[in-house]
This record gives structure tokens, C-alpha cells and sequence, in this order.
């Protein structure tokens, strides 16, 4: 980290390789649109780059990081005036964007059938939820973040962010639960 | 059905492995979801850990391939190199400019060796001669080149010269092969899933 801040390529590198899948994933959560967000998440590293100077030490870097990324996500969607969908009205997610989600180890059919529809099934309970529910799932559950590091990278009072993740997590189950993915495997 | 094996991948067509990996990995996905999903109905307190674990065997989407790579050529800085140190890139690059003069060094020696360089020189300044007349006064420089054109070929006529430019177009291209083989390698190792 302190080599990155010094300039050095070969920490930019590592932080790079370290950081594009979590940057990756947060973004596509968002944006719900594969090409999209490698181009948001390749605007949200270079200005994390040209930052790094600017960034203060007692901070962590990964919610630095998260918050540039998230930022750049909500610019975005605020300038295209996207994804206003509401949690009680749920859009349906066609296949194509869930399996590309899903990523191309799940789409063999007969190898991860089964895995490869919970994974769609999860995919399409989490992308129901409204896109501020969305980033708070993937940052608590995915990141494994606090509730204050949550608060920080979304600027919300981390009230909001406790009654977010309550209401995604309710409505996530309630989705599985109606498409019978309760029962347990023998 | 045993437990999972090791070592096989995902999504590699035609292995039992994968398969076998595959369903275990499935069932545990399933049954995750299945025990978040009864602590949630429940209310129990450990729902939270639950779905961390649920989101835990869920992969996460996969990065497109190559996605560090362009991050890195938009951010102006030098392709990723794996493990190999920066300096390896740069010198490889060095090595390859080092190429490029002494061949082209080589080549002019070799028609000095033969007699012929001169004309190389005296060309290149006939026509700074001749652009001068066209374009103003640079006669005059074209006059210093002319003369300076000639000593140089007299130094390229040398067959030292000659050896001497065999000698670094072997080495720079020793050089650039092995390092730019080093870099390929790498990155291929490296990337080949990023």
C-alpha cells in the first residue's frame, strides 16, 4: 500500500489484481450490465490511481476504494436516470443478463444443473432488490464489511444501512422461498 | 459420492472430476441457502452468518478477461508483468532499440565495407542541399552536413566498424528474445484467467 502511494507501478499492479474482482462485482451489481460496469469499474480505478497521492493512511484503503467505485456506479446511474426500480414491484431479469452474471463456470448444464439455478435464482433475488439494497447485500455479505465501513462508502446513516440490509435480506428470502429453494439437500 | 477432489477445474469439459466437484459444490450451495433460509424464517440470530456463508459458495460474477491489462494501459503504465520486475520489461525494450541501431548501423557499415556508404552520406546532404535552395539559406548547413557526412562514412567504411555492429546486433537480439520469451511466458501464466 505504501509502495502504491510512493508511485511504484509494480504496487499499482498488485492493488489492481487484488481489487478488480470485489470493484468488478460491486459495479455489475449496481448497473446489472456486464460491459458497462468494466467500463465503470476501469473509470473508478483510474481515479483511485490519480487519488492514491491524495489518499490519507489512517484510512482504510479497500472502503476507499469501494467508495470511489460505488460513486462512479451512482454517477452513472444518476446521469442515465436508470434502475429506479422499487423493491415492491420487481422487474424480471431476463436470462441472458442472470447467466452472464452467473459467469461461464455455471453455465455448463451438465456438469452444475442444479448449482447453476440456485445461482440464477440468487442472481434474480438479488437483482429484484432496489440498487442502494443491492450494494449494501454485496458489501455486508460478499465483503464482509461493518456496518460502519457500509455507512461510510454509501454515505448513508448507518440506521439506513442496518433497515437496508434487513428489508434486502427479508425479500431475498421470501423470493427463494416462493421458487422452493428451502428445502435441504440429503 | 465422496467429498470433493482437489485440484479439478471448473467448467473443464470432458473430466469426471469436474463433474464430481461440481455436485458437491451445488449440494453445498443448496443446502447454505436452505439453512439461511430456515434461520431467517425463524429469526434466529445467526441468519446474518448464515447468508455470509450462502454468499460465500456463491461465485462472485467473473471479471472480463484481460481487465487489468487495459486498466493498466489506460492508467499510461507499462503492461502487467506478473512476477517479473519492471526493470526485465524495460531493458527487454532496450534491448530491442539497441536491435533496431545496430542492424541498421550494420547495414550502412556493410555498404561502407564495399564502398558504397559515402553515397549514403553525400546523398542524405545533397538533398539538404537541394531542400536549402528550395526552402532558403541552408546551403550552409547543408555544406557542414556534407563534410560531416564524410567522416562518418569513413568511419562505417572501417571493417572494425562492421565487426564491431555484428557483435552488439547478437547480443541486443540474444537479449531482446530471452526477455521478451521471459515477459510472454509470465503473463500467459499470469493472465491466462484474469
Amino acid at each position: 500500500m505504501g509502495e502504491a502511494l510512493g508511485g511504484s507501478e509494480d504496487a499499482y499492479r498488485d492493488l489492481l489484481l487484488r481489487y478488480q474482482r470485489p470493484v468488478f462485482g460491486l459495479i455489475v451489481r449496481l448497473v446489472r450490465d456486464r460491459g458497462l460496469a468494466e467500463d465503470l469499474a476501469q473509470e473508478a480505478f483510474l481515479k483511485a490511481f490519480r487519488a492514491l497521492s491524495g489518499f490519507q493512511r489512517e484510512r482504510k484503503f479497500s472502503s476507499w476504494l469501494f467508495k470511489i467505485a460505488h460513486n462512479t456506479a451512482i454517477d452513472h446511474l444518476r446521469r442515465r436516470e436508470l434502475d429506479t426500480v422499487p423493491l415492491e414491484t420487481p422487474e424480471r431479469e431476463g436470462p441472458d443478463l442472470l447467466d452472464s452474471l452467473a459467469g461461464p463456470e455455471l453455465q455448463s448444464p451438465e456438469t452444475g444443473m442444479r448449482r447453476s439455478d440456485l445461482a440464477a435464482a440468487l442472481e434474480a433475488s438479488v437483482q429484484r432488490l432496489r440498487p442502494e439494497y443491492r450494494t449494501v447485500m454485496e458489501l455486508r455479505f460478499r465483503e464482509g464489511l461493518s456496518y460502519e465501513e457500509i455507512a461510510e462508502i454509501t454515505g448513508l446513516p448507518m440506521g439506513t444501512v442496518k433497515t437496508h440490509i434487513h428489508r434486502a435480506r427479508k425479500a431475498m428470502a421470501e423470493h427463494l422461498e416462493e421458487l422452493g429453494w428451502s428445502r435441504e439437500d440429503v | 459420492m465422496s467429498g470433493p477432489i482437489r485440484g479439478a477445474k471448473h467448467g473443464e469439459p470432458g473430466s469426471r472430476r469436474v463433474v464430481v466437484e461440481d455436485m458437491d459444490v451445488a449440494r453445498d450451495l443448496q443446502n447454505a441457502v436452505a439453512a439461511w433460509l430456515r434461520r431467517e424464517r425463524s429469526g434466529h440470530p445467526d441468519a446474518e452468518p448464515a447468508l455470509t456463508e450462502v454468499y460465500r459458495r456463491w461465485p462472485s460474477p467473473v471479471v472480463p478477461a484481460g481487465f487489468a491489462s487495459r486498466v493498466l494501459a489506460a492508467a499510461g503504465l507499462s503492461p502487467a508483468v506478473g512476477w517479473l520486475p519492471t526493470w526485465v520489461w524495460r531493458w527487454g525494450f532496450a534491448a530491442g532499440l539497441v536491435l533496431v541501431l545496430a542492424a541498421g548501423l550494420q547495414v550502412v557499415s556493410l555498404l561502407g565495407w564495399v564502398g558504397r556508404s559515402g553515397w549514403l552520406a553525400e546523398g542524405a546532404a545533397a538533398a539538404v542541399v537541394f531542400l536549402g535552395r528550395r526552402l532558403g539559406d541552408l546551403e550552409a548547413v547543408g555544406g557542414t552536413l556534407l563534410r560531416a557526412g564524410r567522416v562518418l562514412s569513413g568511419a562505417l567504411d572501417s571493417p572494425w566498424t562492421l565487426a564491431l555492429c555484428l557483435c552488439a546486433t547478437l547480443l541486443a537480439t540474444g537479449a531482446f528474445l530471452g526477455l521478451q520469451t521471459l515477459l510472454v511466458w509470465d503473463r500467459s501464466a499470469r493472465y491466462a484467467n484474469s
